[in-house]
């Protein structure tokens, strides 16, 4: 008799639970998970020259739930075609939910000519196919990210020279 | 004289203390600092954090108010047979229930790790370190990621294998005290 008091007694919470759920064991044992909102935009890609090294300051915000630190970017700078330097990120830069950060971008070019040409005649641009690792707590990933610079913002930059 | 069967006591209190405390047996944590995942768990305690959001599975908070119940159940029945020592067959009273638990919390747990990497091709070990990698394709990109995740079991669960035994040695204790005096003892 105890015991099948005891088991009555330790059944009724599963059969409550179960009663909650209209007595459908499918729903009870369906996992449940909402992940946080991971979002983010590429906004002004504007290049610079700081002391002769072609900079390029791009930003990027986070609309997201979660914090995220860039850790590293890395591309083959291309332009018509042609693979001409490479561009990696100068600095890690701690990108918190909800705002906003520049990622500065050092390219280095390899093979000028046919950049020089393109600027001159003002078409063109130069693309970043690269790879971005980004932190989120702890986490690393790696995703692709693509950069694009017009020549036309390269010749402001330059001061038209 | 009274007699109590001291191990059984002890099984009894532990046994309450195990199904009371908010103490996890098996801890997973992954990311920095356990940031990115951390996983608390027990049979009366699920505590599943993904990125700084719950995982819940509801028929599993059901399910450990019912072995908190049968823990409390089985610590009461234990302590009272302790002190008031009755006949052989009272033995079955004194509950094994620690052990059991303490044996197959481990067994679930391993089904339920290589279930999740059946699931979701993550292959998290049940003690130890390990880095995980995972590909997620969106779209025409893939994102690679990697996390560290250690997993430990805790002294509390070290405490029901203790408790698990102890209870051995009530039932055994509980024989001696029957035999050396058949009839019910008077205070």
């Amino acid at each position: 008799m105890l015991r099948v008091v005891e088991a009555i007694l330790i059944l009724s919470p599963v059969i409550y639970g179960l009663s909650l759920y209209g007595w459908s064991l499918q729903p009870m044992i369906t996992p449940s998970y909402t992940p946080p909102k991971m979002s983010f935009s590429v906004g002004e890609v504007k290049p610079a020259y700081l002391e002769g090294v072609m900079v390029i300051y791009v930003s990027i915000a986070n609309e997201g739930e979660v914090p995220v630190t860039v850790v590293d970017f890395k591309a083959p700078i291309i332009y018509k075609e042609e693979r001409i330097g490479e561009a990696l990120l100068k600095s890690p830069v701690n990108l918190p939910a909800g705002e906003n950060a520049t990622l500065i971008i050092v390219a280095d070019i390899e093979n000028a000519t046919p950049l020089i040409k393109g600027m001159m005649q003002g078409d063109g641009s130069l693309e970043l196919p690269g790879r971005v690792k980004v932190d989120v707590m702890g986490v690393t990933a790696e995703a692709p990210m693509n950069i694009t610079v017009s020549t036309r913002k390269l010749v402001e930059a330059s001061g038209g020279r | 004289m009274i007699r109590v069967n001291i191990f059984g006591l002890l099984t009894g209190f532990l046994m309450l203390y195990l199904a009371l405390a908010p103490e996890p047996w098996w801890v997973a944590k992954g990311g920095a600092g356990g940031e990115a995942l951390h996983a608390y768990l027990s049979p009366f305690m699920f505590d599943l954090t993904i990125l700084g959001k719950p995982v819940e599975i509801p028929i599993v908070y059901w399910l450990n108010l019912a072995s908190r119940i049968a823990f409390v159940l089985a610590a009461i029945e234990t302590i009272f047979i302790s002190i008031i020592i009755y006949q052989e067959w009272c033995k079955s009273l004194l509950s094994l229930r620690a052990l059991w638990a303490s044996i197959l919390f481990p067994i679930i747990l391993a089904i339920g790790l290589k279930a999740a990497e059946n699931l979701i091709g993550l292959s998290i070990p049940i003690y130890g370190e390990a880095l995980l990698t995972y590909n997620l394709s969106i779209q025409d990109y893939t994102i690679l990621s990697k996390m560290p995740i250690r997993t430990y079991f805790t002294p509390t669960f070290g405490l029901a294998v203790a408790t698990g035994v102890i209870s051995l040695f009530a039932r055994g204790f509980h024989k001696v005290l029957v035999k050396t005096e058949p009839s019910i003892p008077s205070t």
